[in-house]
């Protein structure tokens, strides 16, 4: 085991070859390999503490002469000399060693209505993490903490490939409710407007189409008479009304517009921890004025673990400076004072507009009159009252 | 292995007590020859080995005879060996 370890080969010259083995023989020195060259010349090996002894031994240390070294001990000892890929080395076989039995992702199968994130959480509470041993894990205890932990699932399971942690999950058939969702209540007016349409799914209708209904009155109740006693739900329905709005809106002449997405510029850049390194040579922006949108992708592993590296993607829209907006700009202004109408609706569409565009030296002014149908039922939470009778502040 | 076996007959005593070291010599095919409990090597060249035990001799005749392994019990030829001839010199 020894000479395999760390063998020494060696060119012997002596006019008396047998005198040379016998004197090793001699001295207890175990050799082989041993080839005759020729009359004068043999080759032998030894281990490493023979050559220690060979070289003490003066009769034959001056006709030896060393030909090569093989063994484990030379190889390891030219490596030892470079320090870097032994570190590199040692770091591989302790993380071959560690890693397959220790959990580095995570990863949720199963869930539709639950998000990722939460049932990520809960399992990290659960005590799946990143590096815990994957001995440790007991899918039996996980499912029912899970279970415990998350209403809505009814069953949940854990299993192990490699250093991914796999949780499947299956939602129960019924999610329950949130509280706030059970609170009874009314459904009031949004604001002033005549009812058109009616529809109660829940509670009792206290409007009928045609009626005049001002901001805040109630449309559906949620208090049933049911003579001895009285049913207090939450009201749902939907009731539709016919509004006015009025809209002024005022667009100064000379306006910035953007370029058109030819003009566009996208560069790239990666940020590394805090440090942003430009993929870019230059700014390369040539007008004055520009609007710039960044979007971060973060790189992700499975598991929803972040490394430390974004990839920023910068884009750069040219803007210029339009003296007058002119008849496409009323246009414009016609058509944001309709949007600003619509998007101040729950639901609904306008049915006739009436508008006025006045123009000044520096501006154009619109004022402008919506017949709206609307859907102006709005839901009102009642206020429950403690024994103390204060409130608990729910109420809207 | 060989040693285990015929470890009883390596050593013998003579009728005064001497200890006589007694060679083992072990052929295997007509490569190698294992001889155990050597003297000295008399003679090495690649056709001719020959070994010096107590009772005499043992030369090893062959082609490409190489010393695979020599230590201080244990002696081993590899080669093409033709021969194995024993020479005594006394009992």
């Amino acid at each position: 085991m020894n000479h395999s370890f760390a063998k020494i080969q060696l060119e012997m010259f002596s006019t008396d070859i047998p005198g040379v083995l016998r004197l090793l023989k001699h001295n207890e020195i175990t050799i082989y390999d041993v080839e005759r060259l020729d009359e004068l010349t043999m080759v032998l090996t030894v281990s490493r503490q023979d050559y220690k002894r060979l070289q003490g031994m003066k009769k034959i240390n001056q006709s030896i002469k060393v030909r090569g070294l093989t063994g484990v001990h030379w190889y390891l000892k030219s490596v030892m000399k470079r320090p870097v890929l032994v570190f590199c080395v040692l770091v591989l076989l302790i993380a071959t060693a560690i890693l397959p039995t220790r959990i580095l992702f995570v990863q949720v199968s199963g869930n539709e209505t639950l998000p990722q994130n939460y049932i990520l959480e809960q399992v990290n509470n659960c005590g799946i993490g990143f590096g815990v041993s994957r001995r440790a894990i007991r899918s039996e205890q996980i499912k029912n903490d899970l279970i415990e932990r998350i209403p809505g699932i009814k069953w949940a399971a854990v299993t192990t490939s490699g250093c991914v942690a796999t949780i499947h999950v299956e939602e129960g058939s019924s999610v329950q409710p949130k509280e706030q969702d059970l609170r009874p209540g009314n459904i009031v007016a949004a604001q002033d407007s005549v009812v058109q349409e009616v529809n109660v799914t829940k509670g009792s209708p206290v409007c009928k189409p045609g009626d005049a209904v001002i901001r805040g009155q109630v449309l559906i109740s949620g208090y049933t008479d049911c003579g001895r006693s009285i049913l207090v739900t939450r009201a749902q329905g939907e009731v539709y009304g016919r509004t006015l709005r009025s809209v002024c809106m005022i667009a100064p002449k000379p306006t910035e517009q953007l370029l058109s997405q030819n003009a566009q510029k996208t560069r790239f850049s990666l940020l590394v921890g805090k440090k942003l390194i430009k993929l870019y040579k230059d700014s390369g922006i040539s007008h004055s004025t520009c609007v710039k949108i960044y979007s971060y992708h973060s790189v992700d592993l499975p598991g929803g673990y972040s490394l430390p590296i974004t990839l920023v993607k910068e884009t750069v829209i040219p803007r210029e400076t339009i003296s007058d907006i002119g008849p496409g700009g009323q246009d414009w202004l016609a058509d944001s004072a309709r949007g600003y109408v619509t998007g101040q609706m729950l639901a609904g569409s306008i049915l006739d507009e009436h508008i006025s565009i006045q123009e000044t030296d520096e501006a154009y002014c619109l004022e402008g009159t919506y017949d709206c149908r609307e859907m102006i039922g709005l839901f009102n939470s009642e206020e429950i009252l403690k024994g103390d009778g204060q409130s608990d502040g729910t109420g809207s | 292995m060989s040693g285990k076996r015929f470890g009883h007959l390596k050593t013998l005593f003579r009728e005064d007590g001497y200890k006589i070291r007694q060679p083992l010599i072990e052929v295997l095919g007509q490569k190698r020859v294992l001889i155990e409990n050597y003297n000295c090597v008399l003679d090495y060249q690649p056709s001719r080995v020959e070994v010096k035990v107590c009772y005499g001799s043992i030369c090893i005749c062959g082609r490409d005879l190489i010393l695979r392994y020599m230590s201080c019990e244990r002696l081993v030829v590899f080669g093409c060996i033709d021969s194995v001839l024993l020479y005594g010199g006394r009992d």
